[in-house]
């Protein structure tokens, strides 16, 4: 069955997707932000992170830090097969809800 | 440059103490990398910095709860489990099996709070769907009920207030 991903879960794969290998908390909840245009708390960045790793969306690993983080482990994210599969089926799915209606929206139909 | 370079001491302690030991380490990194570079202007690094605080604060505070509830049900369910078989009660075989399964989940969920794998916490935390349904059984028909048993109370209220901290405060993955 296909996975279904709301709109913070389809902003944050993205995200992971074009930061590829610099994706890691920080800079992931940068990228949302710059996105989204809004602030994202960074307790809902790292909760939906989780969340999508759980899934099996996402995979992370740990890797040694630099200098600027006094040497502490960052967790690199990268997307999934699975979490391709979910993302190309959300954007489908956003498409075909959206065919045919021209924008911007009137009062009817 | 006046940004701080390093965590201040009672948030570091508080972070460590919220956090499992892998996402202290990430986190805290996160934390100071932002608060020595301040990629998005000083408000946004302190913002951001607030924000992390609160949420490692709540997880922290719902996960030490869990155990601490977790470890009141093993001790509170096994006693109640012994005293069933000692006095067969009414259903005694019922009760007593009810007993030792919470008992049991409430081990497997602090043995998975301190370290385990996603696949065994989601088992968890389905676990705990029925048994907090009968835990708020419990307490209801206890204060229903023309004497009101105050053991009863206690335990019923404990199993229900886990159920509800697994279910909606704990996050997908705990990890170690």
């Amino acid at each position: 069955m296909a996975e279904t991903l709301g709109t913070l879960e389809q902003a944050t794969l993205l995200s992971v997707w074009r930061l590829a290998k610099g994706a890691y908390g920080r800079s992931v909840v940068l990228e949302l932000e710059a996105r989204l245009g809004r602030r994202i708390s960074a307790g809902a960045a790292y909760a939906t992170l989780a969340r999508l790793e759980e899934r099996g969306l996402l995979s992370s690993r740990l890797e040694s830090g630099t200098s600027a983080r006094g040497g502490r482990a960052r967790r690199f994210y990268t997307v999934e097969k699975s979490g391709l599969t979910a993302l190309q089926q959300a954007h489908s799915v956003a498409k075909s809800i959206w065919k045919g209606i021209a924008l911007p929206l009137r009062g009817r139909p | 440059m006046n940004e701080p370079t390093r965590i201040p001491p009672l948030a570091d302690l508080l972070l460590r103490w919220s956090l499992t030991a892998d996402d202290y380490e990430v986190i805290s990194g996160d934390l100071l990398e932002e608060l020595q570079t301040a990629i998005s202007g000083k408000a946004a690094a302190r913002r951001f910095w607030h924000q992390a605080l609160l949420a490692a604060l709540r997880l922290g505070v719902a996960r030490r709860a869990v155990i601490g509830l977790g470890a009141f049900c093993v001790l509170a369910f096994s006693w109640f489990a012994v005293m069933e078989a000692v006095l067969r009660h009414p259903y005694y075989p019922l009760r007593l099996t009810l007993a030792l399964l919470i008992a049991a989940l409430s081990v497997m969920t602090i043995i998975s709070l301190r370290g385990g794998s996603g696949a065994r916490w989601r088992w968890v935390q389905r676990g705990w769907f029925p048994l907090g349904a009968l835990g708020a059984w419990a307490f209801v028909s206890n204060l229903r009920a023309p004497d009101v048993e105050g053991y009863i109370a206690l335990m019923s209220a404990a199993l229900e207030a886990q159920s509800l901290l697994c279910l909606l405060a704990m996050p997908p993955v705990p990890r170690s």
